[in-house]
């Protein structure tokens, strides 16, 4: 039993049952506690020892059951594979505790009760060692970002909080099968030393078990496609993606944080940790298929973000582009894409958690987040823009950035699987992946500064409604959107006095005839840069992003041997079918077969 | 009727007694509050008298196996929800006849769960139904529930001739009423004239199709919808609750442990209908405004998931503990009663004695008007739904697994697969309506806060579903163990004979022997071999009186 890691998950939990009073005791409550999980995750991640041990491991009986041999447990533990993924977890509630310190009027002690029983359920997911435990915290998720999109969401939040509850049930019920399919499989198949009738659901015995008496490979690929229906769902994969850019676009802002932060990696953490050291046969066998997918996410993703007008739904779809990335690495399924991949997750994480964050805030400040609302908003907010650019840089993978960091391992991983031998089944077809893997990174280069320039440089165009008219006429877009109404949600911290009365430095032109958009003519105020609280919420993730991209080896390091072992079973699966001496195996460049070959 | 026998009926005596006192006493007062109190004292004297009965007493036609225990808690603890939530003060002066009403079907449960005999069976199932034809009628002047007390007697009554008829054959075949006999004849040890199987076949037809009305599974469905739309919260709280209870409990008597060798056959007759009763009852549900209809739906879908997990009991007995599909029948049942109930007694709640609330729109806003009343309904939605960690979720956990755990040799194991893939994306679209009812109490404006004066009962009622299905929700081993004793000591057919022969093809080892403590073993006791002419006579002359008797009590 380990205190700490379960102090992480049951201190959130008191806190979604117990928060309340006004809104200021809510909130605050809920950064104490969210800061407190941190501090202990960082305890955590520095007491890690590395090697493929599970560390700070606590295992109870649940459902411990002598007449019927079920056997679930209460059983948690970090390991290479989840140690970053809690650690991110913990790292972006405290973002998200903070991007709606202001926003959040109405409701606000359930909205941080709610924020609470998802940093449970989400470290839970990750630290969870029981497929049942795994899978409650799964679906558990589900409940408080149901609400929090529901109630605190923009226009369409209704639909889009049910669209999001829907298809992602939908796509877990059928992994839930799955799951049950490899316990009882198991179960039915024990090895021939073992007496006891218990029916494990921990998820290493059953990881080991499948390492020693593989299932037949049509029933892998059986519950393969099972484990992959909410796994894909979740991650999301081209094409089941389509919830993701409503709900992204719908959430509240730390919706939209924890969503793309933490929640679209259970999907794929999903797949590394179940469907490629349980079913590595089936993984081999359809990895031309999972790659494919993958890369047409990467590219689709791209391509529709680049098209796209409002900014939070451009991220949303540059996520879609990412997580591609990610389940690229996982299902080459190579020493270095999958280390790649994972650190990618992290990496996704904080730049896009964070793009996210900036949304919010733009949001805050212009209510709009119309591309073509923006321009030049550098000169006057480059505290704003500067964190915006590392987070755009590190999303592109500019090296010395995080995003390169785990973005070149992941592809060097890529080509690695495709030149791995002529021999090797479907060569051809990942190599021709491999290369066009690469297309993705260059779109996503291009969508990414696009919309940086677009909104950072060029004329200043902040707000205005009228697209298109410039410096000329600017100002009026800030009448109509705040002025005239008074149910206007821009908080009054960041609404100064005017500016002949403001003496704060930070605003460079005090002239009022070319102040531009950032004058209220009615002396209202002004809109200011990013506000202490702000700094505080982007500064952490900078300062990751900073760290891992140049000091890839710490993070690398400590995952390395746990993702070597849960990749094993797949590279021996991929070995043995490359050994196997069959011509026909050998893809025929005329026409390459793109059936995955059923042994 | 010997004396051990009477007194194992110390509770439902108790119960009896305290409905006639309670009818009787209603000529002088009708104060509502006093005669819930009256009978929620005597459940609770019942439940004394139950937990202080002797568990090893064996009597005659009265069971008293861990299956009937477990039953006879759940009548009561329904019960006592029951009479809690429609403990408001009403317009009418028939509180009196609803009390009583009530604590009868409560016995009228108990009895059925006890019954080892046909006879005895079918009088305890008539004694559900006919307080329930009267707590339908009563003080209901309106035309919408006059059709559907109306349609629920006439369906009922028709369900009834036709388990009867079932009944008749299963006598006629075997030459016995009690279920002992009747496995002992029909188990293989006697042998049958030729052609007498057949009649057991039949009957396992009709006594089903007359169950599958109890239970309101496709296609004896109909009546829910209008009857559960067309009466109160409280009542359809019973109807979905009770008569249910008794359906699946004969299921199981009958179905499973009193007509041996008949597996191969029932099982698919029980999974198809299960098949289409969730998916019918599911998709029917999306398109409902009125929450009794929609949550008459609701409890036809759950029926489908029941009936799926007593299919897994038919194909797969033999299978290791939870995964016999019996233990998910009984976990799941439990779970699926506190949830609904949980939902009408805070409809009922929410409301006024002038002014239901009936539409699923009336509870727009309701997290912000009623922020506990909200909580309690959502809990009980996210449970109907399965979504963990709530008890619903342990229950299809059960009921999949089961269906999983189906032997994969034949095509029973391929079936299996297909109707959980199919039911756990029925639990998806279920999901979809559950859903919405949460939607509209947290994501809608409010339009009016409810009143919520449907009393402090009420209330109660709603608290105690929604902390029972977080608790079994939370630590689910208790109920599955008291689950797992109804399923060891529901006779088998015989454990050594079969053996389960595991899916997902090959078996390395053979899996642990089942210890299951055989009760009335049909090994045990042998029925004389009576001449095929004679059970010729016996059947002919048992459907005439049989079915002559069942017009005359109903015209």
């Amino acid at each position: 039993m380990d205190v700490l890691l379960l102090t992480t998950l049951f201190l959130p939990l008191a806190g979604a049952l117990l928060l309340g009073g006004d809104r200021n005791w809510a909130r605050w409550g809920a950064l104490a506690i969210a800061l407190a999980v941190l501090g202990i995750a960082v305890v955590l991640v520095a007491r890690y020892p590395g090697g493929t041990a599970p560390f700070a491991s606590t295992d109870w009986p649940w459902l411990d059951w002598t007449a019927a041999p079920i056997d679930v447990r209460f059983s948690v533990a970090l390991d290479g594979l989840s140690l970053w993924l809690f650690a991110l977890t913990a790292l972006l509630m405290v973002v998200a505790v903070l991007v709606g310190w202001e926003a959040i009027k109405e409701q606000a002690p359930l909205y941080y009760r709610l924020l609470m029983a998802l940093e449970t359920g989400m470290l839970g997911v990750f630290v969870a060692r029981d497929i049942i435990l795994f899978y409650v915290f799964f679906e558990f998720t589900l409940i408080p970002l149901f609400f929090l999109i529901g109630i605190w969401g923009g226009r369409q939040r209704r639909w889009a909080a049910m669209k999001f509850f829907l298809f992602t049930l939908a796509g877990s019920v059928l992994t839930f099968l799955g799951l049950l399919a490899v316990v009882l499989w198991v179960y039915y198949h024990p090895a021939p030393e073992a007496a006891s009738g218990r029916m494990t659901f921990s998820i290493a015995e059953l990881t080991a078990a499948l390492g020693d008496r593989p299932m037949d490979p049509t029933m892998q690929i059986w519950i393969f496609l099972a484990l992959f229906a909410g796994f894909a769902v979740k991650a999301p994969l081209w094409p089941l993606h389509t919830w993701l850019p409503l709900a992204h676009v719908e959430a509240p802002t730390a919706g939209s944080v924890l969503l793309a932060g933490v929640l679209l990696k259970v999907g794929v953490y999903g797949f590394a940790r179940f469907s490629l050291p349980m079913l590595p046969q089936a993984a081999a066998t359809l990895m031309p298929w999972l790659l494919w997918i993958s890369l047409a996410g990467v590219i689709y993703g791209a391509l529709v973000a680049l098209a796209q007008s409002d900014i939070k739904r451009l991220i949303a779809y540059s996520s879609v582009s990412h997580l591609g990335f990610c389940t690229l690495g996982i299902f080459a399924a190579n020493r270095l894409s999958v280390a790649g991949g994972v650190l990618q997750m992290v990496n996704h994480g904080l730049a896009t958690g964070g793009l996210f964050a900036v949304v919010g805030m733009l949001y805050e400040r212009f209510h709009t987040r119309e591309i073509a609302d923006f321009g030049g908003l550098a000169r006057r907010f480059p505290r704003l823009a500067f964190f915006t650019l590392v987070l755009t840089l590190s999303s592109i993978a500019l090296p010395g950035l995080a995003g390169f960091a785990g973005e070149f391992p992941l592809l060097v991983g890529v080509f690695q699987r495709g030149w791995a031998g002529d021999a090797a089944p479907h060569a051809l077809q990942l190599r021709a992946i491999a290369v066009l893997s690469l297309a993705g990174v260059v779109l996503g280069a291009w969508y990414m500064l696009w919309m940086y320039q677009r909104v950072f440089f060029g004329p200043e165009r902040t707000g205005d409604k009228n697209r298109g008219s410039g410096i000329g006429d600017r100002g009026s877009g800030y009448e109509a959107l705040d002025i005239s109404n008074p149910k206007s949600q821009i908080p009054h911290q960041q609404i100064s006095g005017s500016l002949s009365t403001n003496p704060d430095p930070r605003i460079p032109n005090p002239d009022p005839h070319t102040a531009g958009p950032y004058h209220f003519p009615k002396g209202e105020g002004t809109i200011r840069d990013l506000s202490p609280r702000e700094i505080c919420c982007l500064t952490p993730l900078v300062v990751m992003i900073f760290w891992i991209g140049l000091q890839p080896g710490f993070f690398l390091d400590r995952m390395r041997p746990t993702l070597d072992d849960l990749i094993a079973p797949v590279t021996r699966a991929c070995e043995t079918a490359s050994d196997l001496p069959t011509a026909d195996r050998i893809p025929n460049p005329e026409s390459p077969n793109p059936e995955p070959p059923l042994q | 009727m010997t004396a051990a026998d009477l007194r194992l009926l110390v509770p439902e005596i108790v119960l009896i007694a305290a409905a006639v006192t309670i009818y009787l006493g209603g000529a002088f007062s009708t104060a509502r509050r006093a005669w819930s109190w009256i009978a929620a004292a005597a459940l609770l004297l019942a439940a004394v008298a139950l937990w202080s009965q002797n568990p090893s007493a064996d009597g005659g036609s009265l069971g008293c196996d861990a299956l009937a225990r477990y039953v006879q808690w759940f009548a009561l603890a329904a019960g006592a929800l029951l009479v809690s939530l429609a403990s408001r003060p009403l317009r009418f002066d028939g509180t009196p006849e609803y009390v009583g009403s009530l604590l009868l079907t409560v016995a009228g449960l108990m009895l059925v769960a006890a019954a080892e005999d046909i006879v005895l069976m079918f009088v305890a199932l008539e004694l559900i139904s006919i307080p329930t034809y009267v707590l339908l009628y009563l003080g209901r002047d309106d035309a919408e529930s006059q059709e559907s007390a109306a349609k629920y007697f006439f369906l009922g009554v028709l369900a009834s001739a036709i388990l009867l008829y079932g009944f008749s054959f299963l006598y006629g075949a075997t030459g016995s009423t009690a279920f002992s006999e009747i496995r002992a004849a029909l188990d293989g040890t006697t042998i049958l004239p030729p052609g007498f199987a057949v009649f057991a076949r039949l009957a396992m037809v009709l006594v089903f199709a007359g169950l599958c009305f109890k239970v309101a599974a496709v296609p004896f469905h109909f009546y829910a919808p209008d009857v559960y739309q067309g009466t109160t919260h409280a009542n359809a709280a019973l109807l979905s609750v009770v008569p249910k209870a008794a359906g699946f409990v004969v299921m199981a008597r009958i179905l499973v442990a009193a007509i041996p060798g008949m597996e191969p056959y029932s099982w698919g007759v029980v999974l198809a209908v299960a098949v289409l009763t969730m998916t019918f009852g599911n998709v029917m549900a999306l398109w409902q405004d009125d929450f009794r209809r929609l949550l008459a739906y609701s409890s036809i879908a759950q029926t489908g998931y029941i009936l799926l997990a007593l299919a897994v009991g038919l194909a797969a007995r033999d299978a290791p503990g939870a995964w016999n599909g019996i233990v998910a029948l009984w976990f799941y049942l439990a779970t699926y009663a506190a949830a609904t109930i949980g939902a009408f007694a805070t409809m009922e709640y929410l409301g006024r004695a002038e002014r239901r609330l009936d539409s699923v729109d009336d509870l727009a806003g309701l997290g912000r008007t009623r922020p506990a009343a909200a909580a309690v309904m959502a809990v009980c939605m996210f449970s109907l739904a399965g979504v963990p960690p709530l008890a619903g979720f342990w229950g299809k956990l059960l009921v999949f697994g089961g269906a999983l755990s189906v032997d994969t040799s034949g095509t029973a194991g391929w079936w299996f697969t297909a109707a959980a893939v199919v039911g756990v994306l029925n639990a998806a679209v279920a999901a979809a309506y559950y859903l919405r009812i949460v939607a509209v109490m947290y994501f809608r404006i409010p339009l009016a806060t409810p009143p919520a004066r449907g009393g402090r009962g009420a209330w109660m009622s709603a608290v105690a579903c929604a902390l029972l299905v977080v608790g079994i929700g939370i630590y689910p081993g208790p109920l599955m163990r008291a689950g797992n004793f109804c399923d060891q000591q529901l006779p088998r057919v015989d454990a050594g004979a079969k053996h389960h022969s595991p899916p997902f093809g090959r078996q390395k080892n053979p899996p642990p022997p089942q210890s299951a403590p055989q009760f009335g073993m049909a090994a045990t006791k042998k029925v004389s071999t009576p001449n095929a002419y004679h059970i010729r006579r016996t059947l002919v002359l048992s459907q005439t009186r049989v079915t002559t008797s069942c017009h005359i009590i109903f015209k």
